[in-house]
């Protein structure tokens, strides 16, 4: 479980992000929604230890989350970022064996059980035709499934996602939100994830944590997803349609 | 691969048989790349200015261990054992180094167009021995001022990038910043040809400017061997991190890299190579930065077989282009020339045919 405690963060001591609170359980699905420039990135990025903290508290089952570089604590968190191309033309195995150098020795290169490993989560994902093709050669929507592949041969309690499905066309959005939620069910993982778009959090959010100036507010999707929630944070009027499946309507 | 299968599937029947050969390159690449380092190593003991025959080097060899008989003439073993066999394991040290610390300011900076110089070493280095030249100091004491220039210019650069973006200053910045401090040191190098002597000291300043291996002997053989191997035993060691930090400081900090303190180590390790380099040998330009694209375009980009890769073709692609300058025409070529000449076509080569990724 990961907890945090009115926490405030920003770059170089000026808050961008102020007295935030919220926790994800165990196998919960936490959207993180809000305008842009609001401290989204700045947030996870705080609670991934790249950017310093200001104030407050983050634990980890109860205890402060150790921040160094390559602690222990920090390998219980796993980072997938915004699908990017390399500069370099490594293999997909490669770059999945990545997920595995916290577990590794100082001065080691990977061995035959990471290889296995690898190997392994790419077999779980469906994604072994891919596993010798290059990393730059491959589509956008496969390179985001590789790069989920990394973070959980990690083997994480907690997977930090930076708009996942951004780039993705939406039949891939729905593959991917659908692979989200099954790995955080299965796994009992606590997801983070932060989203543009309130559809994916109307889909497979359990909470919502939703920025906005003056303050944020967290809670279930029912609680905080409504027109006039999100019509107030993104400045624009925006209405939620449907009841089995809800959609948001953007009014131009 | 099937990736590099597909690419060359459809050029003509002949590429199909190339593709299988360099399969077979890519899998034992080490014995490959060592088999060719020790042929051209072989070939180029007998190729030079004064030319002796492989059996007169078998002989001479032969000689040296006390098992032959001594009726090799003392030019010959003077050529051989004092000139030729220092210069060209002076030549394969410095090219493997080079390469190493190309290869891994590649990955550092995340930039595949960089170069061991590029925070400026080469040219600080190149400063420092002009300098000591016009001043007529003594060899020993040009290769000293080289060394502290080329570590100067880099300590000037990572200060220069402190001081405008903080502590953590981000690669590209670095990278920046480099480029100046390379200019203001060009501009030093420049001053000191405009009122060196162009009779004496002006001559040697444009020689070493452009490289060449002609003076090493045995003893700078020595202290080469000792500060390039301990410049590369940190890349060495830290192969797998590389590959990692590589993907970016963010993503390589999340999978448990110490970015700061390994960037440093490396730019400590890299800067090592080209100052000594330089003090050394003179400023040798292209080994790398094409090397470690040659080198990838074989093992693919990951750092444990990138780096032995790069280091064993650096010192074959080194010694070839030594051994064109010493035996092309009747006068020894400067390196630079050289390896300018074969690097830029060869770099343009590998960009047509080797990874589409470049950015």
């Amino acid at each position: 479980m990961l907890e945090i405690k009115n926490l405030t963060c920003g770059y170089a001591g000026k808050p961008l992000v102020e007295d935030v609170s919220f926790c994800i359980t165990d196998g919960e699905v936490l959207v993180l929604l809000g305008p842009n420039g609001i401290g989204k990135t700045t947030l996870f990025k705080t609670i991934l230890g790249l950017v310093p903290k200001i104030r407050g508290d983050v634990l980890l089952d109860g205890a402060p989350l150790d921040m160094r570089p390559a602690s222990s604590d920090m390998r219980r968190i796993a980072y997938v970022p915004q699908e990017h191309n390399s500069a370099f033309a490594f293999t997909v195995t490669e770059i999945v064996l990545m997920g595995r150098t916290a577990k590794m020795g100082a001065f080691a290169t990977p061995s035959s059980e990471d290889r296995y490993a690898a190997c392994g989560m790419l077999r779980t994902l469906g994604l072994e035709y891919l596993q010798d093709r290059f990393y730059t050669e491959i589509s956008g929507g496969e390179r985001q499934m590789v790069l989920i592949a990394r973070a959980l041969v990690q083997d994480p309690d907690v997977l930090v996602m930076d708009e996942p499905a951004a780039s993705l066309d939406l039949g891939n959005q729905a593959k991917l939100l659908r692979i989200v939620r099954d790995l955080s069910r299965a796994r009992n993982l606590s997801v983070l994830m932060t989203s543009h778009n309130p559809d994916h959090a109307l889909a497979i959010a359990d909470n919502v944590l939703l920025l906005r100036k003056g303050g944020s507010v967290h809670g279930t999707v029912a609680d905080i997803l409504n027109g006039v929630t999100l019509s107030e944070a993104y400045g624009t009027e925006i209405e939620i349609i449907g009841d089995d499946v809800r959609s948001c309507v953007l009014k131009v | 691969m099937k990736a590099r299968a597909g690419r060359v599937a459809h050029d003509d029947g002949g590429a199909l048989d190339l593709d299988a050969a360099m399969d077979v390159v890519r899998r034992h690449y080490v014995l490959v790349l060592t088999g060719l380092l020790v042929f051209v190593f072989a070939v180029s003991l007998f190729v030079g200015r004064y030319a002796i025959s492989p059996a007169g080097v078998v002989s001479l060899l032969l000689d040296k261990l006390g098992l032959g008989f001594s009726d090799a003439e003392h030019a010959a073993h003077t050529a051989f054992f004092v000139i030729r066999m220092p210069r060209d394991i002076g030549a394969m040290i410095v090219g493997a180094g080079l390469s190493c610390a190309g290869a891994v300011f590649q990955g550092v900076f995340k930039n595949p167009m960089s170069s061991p110089d590029i925070l400026g070493a080469a040219t600080g280095a190149g400063f420092g021995a002009a300098f000591g030249i016009l001043l007529s100091f003594s060899v020993l004491a040009i290769q000293a001022m080289s060394f502290a220039g080329g570590l100067l210019a880099v300590l000037i650069t990572c200060a220069v990038a402190r001081a405008v973006e903080g502590r953590n200053a981000s690669p590209i910045t670095l990278v920046l910043v480099g480029i100046v401090v390379s200019g203001v040191f060009q501009a030093g190098i420049s001053l000191t040809k405009y009122v060196a002597d162009p009779n004496s000291t002006l001559p040697s300043i444009t020689l070493w400017l452009m490289g060449t291996f002609s003076g090493l002997h045995w003893d700078d053989v020595g202290q080469l061997a000792i500060v390039m191997t301990t410049a590369l035993i940190p890349m060495f060691l830290y192969r797998w991190k590389l590959s990692v930090l590589s993907m970016g400081d963010e993503e390589a900090r999340t999978l448990g890299v110490r970015v700061v303190f390994l960037r440093r180590l490396m730019i400590v390790s890299a800067t090592l190579v080209t100052s000594t380099a330089v003090a050394f040998c003179g400023v040798i330009g292209w080994v790398g930065l094409v090397v470690p694209h040659l080198a990838r375009s074989i093992v693919g980009a990951e750092y444990s077989k990138l780096l032995p890769a790069s280091a064993l073709l650096g010192a074959s692609f080194t010694l070839v282009v030594d051994v064109v300058a010493r035996s092309l025409l009747q006068v020894e070529l400067p390196l630079g020339i050289l390896t300018a000449l074969i690097g830029a076509p060869f770099f343009l080569f590998l960009l047509k045919h080797g990874q589409k990724s470049w950015a």
